[in-house]
């Protein structure tokens, strides 16, 4: 039983099994076709199936790889911040809603569910779903013009370490800063997910402590709010995530943005 | 030396064959032409505009060029215009007589082009026939049905009826009409269909569900649950939380409810000849107690319930 992440090698006729986070996948080799089966729920072992031709005879290895969410990711939930006023500029007492002081920046670390993808010897794409599929959203002003999103299920965290032993999420750092004059309330953030890259510690190296409770890193993120407008920038750093000493790519974004392309986020201001 | 070809050439002198000759390389050249600007406007304005506007195009190009190459091969040919295009004023008039339902159409599709109410990809319904536009014509608009049937709609017709684009916008409302009975707790009944909601990944988690108590009717209490989902999606969610109130209602102990109706039964001596008293609800105080146990309670499982369903049967 494979348990991870990376090669695994079939024999013809044969089977093996996958266990990620939630997700249980079965793989199996059968007269040139693989049939892949997953369950969801470990009470529930019921497999749905896929089938994918497999053209090689010779071919018996797929690559069990992570990806991130084909869609934007929608947090809202700040209540992880529960050590945000021991000496942090920020305002939980409104409840959902996260308040930045003026000239304040606040770090939080989001967790973002991976999606898997398996892939075929020659490059063919067999699976790409997620580990557990998040809840939809949608983000826009009106019901006609928005953007169709997944809801983070787990709360923004001031610490990394919150999502130790985590093989199913990635975290993304975000590094929040209100320059305007005026405090910055934040009711939902926009996290551009497929614009992201997907970075994990490299074999060569140990991770550092902070690295080692969740191996998988997002680009990190800044939003900005420079004025008392209800938009804020939101900058993709297309560096690895610092906290990870040997960093590797293990995805590369879904979707490439234009250099120097400022991806345009929303935030809900109140008051 | 005279030859088979001999009357032939005494019908159409050299000259004219040759001309006859150029005049066809002329209208097969423009016609080659035309097709290859169609296909190139097809292919290239659909990147910059819709599918409908560049097949659109495509065709006013195909006319233009082949209606150029055709008059030019005419004359080329020796072909008096002026007395075709007479002819083409007496035969236009002919034409649009007998021609009034396709002109309008062809009027009706330019205002459907130009207003735009769907492009091809799109669901729309039409009466009581719904699919996925397929192609939009001047003279018609082509549905596919969702059973997999080709329909054509005319435009006259579209332009004078309702139409319900399904997928205009990105996401959709799904409202579930549900009755449950009078014995059930409302609350608890809006605590579960919220626990279902938000345990179903297809229900967005923004805009928010909204419950709403409708009426208090004959035999149940009218619910509306009212949940948002990505317009693809909308039939699978129905599906599957019509499944999920369904079963969780009945772990829960919340009764949906059915049109029905009480019937009571008296014994004999004190319904003096009557055979069946037809009420609704809880048996009177003053009916015996024998007519009370017949009657099913409010606590009975589904289909009796606060109004029961099934009727006793008739006195002796």
């Amino acid at each position: 039983m494979a348990t991870t992440w990376g090669e695994l090698t079939i024999p013809r006729d044969g089977e093996s099994r996958v266990e990620i986070g939630t997700l249980a996948l079965t793989v199996a080799r059968r007269d040139r076709v693989w049939v892949l089966g997953w369950s969801d729920a470990p009470e529930e072992r019921i497999p749905s199936a896929a089938a994918a031709d497999d053209a090689s005879d010779a071919a018996s290895k797929l690559q069990i790889r992570p990806a991130l969410p084909d869609r934007a990711l929608i947090c809202r939930r700040f209540a992880g911040l529960a050590g945000a006023e021991g000496g942090q500029p920020a305002d939980l007492s409104a409840g959902a809603t996260l308040r930045l002081l003026p000239g304040a920046h606040l770090d939080l670390f989001q967790a973002v569910p991976l999606w898997l993808q398996i892939v075929q010897a020659d490059g063919a794409l067999l699976c790409d779903r997620p580990i557990e599929r998040p809840s939809d959203t949608f983000f826009g002003s009106t019901t006609r013009q928005g953007e169709l999103a997944y809801a983070a299920s787990e709360a923004a965290a001031l610490d990394a370490r919150s999502h130790h032993g985590r093989s199913d999420v990635a975290l993304a750092q975000i590094q929040l800063r209100n320059l305007s004059a005026r405090d910055w309330s934040i009711q939902r953030l926009y996290l551009p997910a497929p614009s992201l890259s997907l970075y994990v510690e490299g074999h060569d190296r140990e991770p550092d402590e902070e690295a080692a409770s969740c191996p998988f890193r997002t680009s990190s993120l800044a939003i900005e709010r420079a004025d008392n407008h209800a938009r804020a920038d939101v900058r993709v750093d297309k560096t690895p995530p610092p906290a990870l000493r040997s960093p590797r790519v293990a995805a590369e974004p879904r979707h490439r943005a234009t250099p120097n392309l400022l991806v345009r986020a929303f935030s809900e201001i109140l008051g | 030396m005279s030859s088979f070809l001999d009357p032939l050439r005494e019908l159409i002198p050299v000259e004219k064959a040759v001309d006859f000759g150029v005049a066809l390389a002329m209208m097969l050249l423009g016609y080659g032409l035309a097709t290859l600007a169609r296909r190139s406007l097809v292919r290239l304005g659909g990147r910059s505009m819709t599918p409908q506007h560049a097949m659109l195009a495509g065709r006013a190009a195909f006319i233009l060029i082949f209606f150029i190459s055709f008059t030019t091969a005419l004359d080329q040919a020796g072909v008096d215009l002026s007395v075709a295009l007479g002819a083409a004023g007496l035969v236009t008039v002919a034409v649009g007589f007998a021609a009034q339902t396709s002109t309008s159409n062809l009027i009706s599709g330019l205002f459907l082009m130009v207003e735009k109410p769907f492009v091809i990809g799109d669901s729309i319904q039409v009466g009581s026939t719904t699919g996925e536009v397929i192609a939009i014509d001047p003279l018609s608009v082509k549905l596919r049905t969702f059973d997999n049937l080709f329909v054509r709609l005319p435009n006259e017709g579209l332009l004078k009826s309702e139409i319900i684009n399904l997928t205009r916008f990105p996401i959709r409302r799904l409202d579930l009409a549900l009755d449950i009975a009078y014995a059930s707790d409302l609350e608890h009944a809006r605590r579960v269909l919220d626990a279902i909601a938000q345990a179903e990944s297809l229900c967005l988690d923004e805009p928010r569900p909204q419950f709403a108590v409708q009426s208090f009717a004959e035999s149940a209490i009218k619910l509306r649950y009212s949940t948002w989902t990505a317009t693809a999606n909308y039939l699978e969610l129905k599906t599957r939380l019509l499944i999920a109130i369904k079963k969780t209602f009945a772990r829960e102990g919340i009764e949906l409810s059915v049109p029905s109706l009480s019937v009571w039964t008296l014994p004999p001596a004190l319904g003096e000849g009557r055979e069946a008293v037809l009420g609704e609800g809880v048996a009177p105080d003053d009916a015996p107690r024998e007519a009370k146990a017949a009657a099913p309670s409010a606590d009975a499982p589904a289909g009796g319930g606060g109004s029961p369903a099934s009727p006793a049967p008739p006195g002796p």
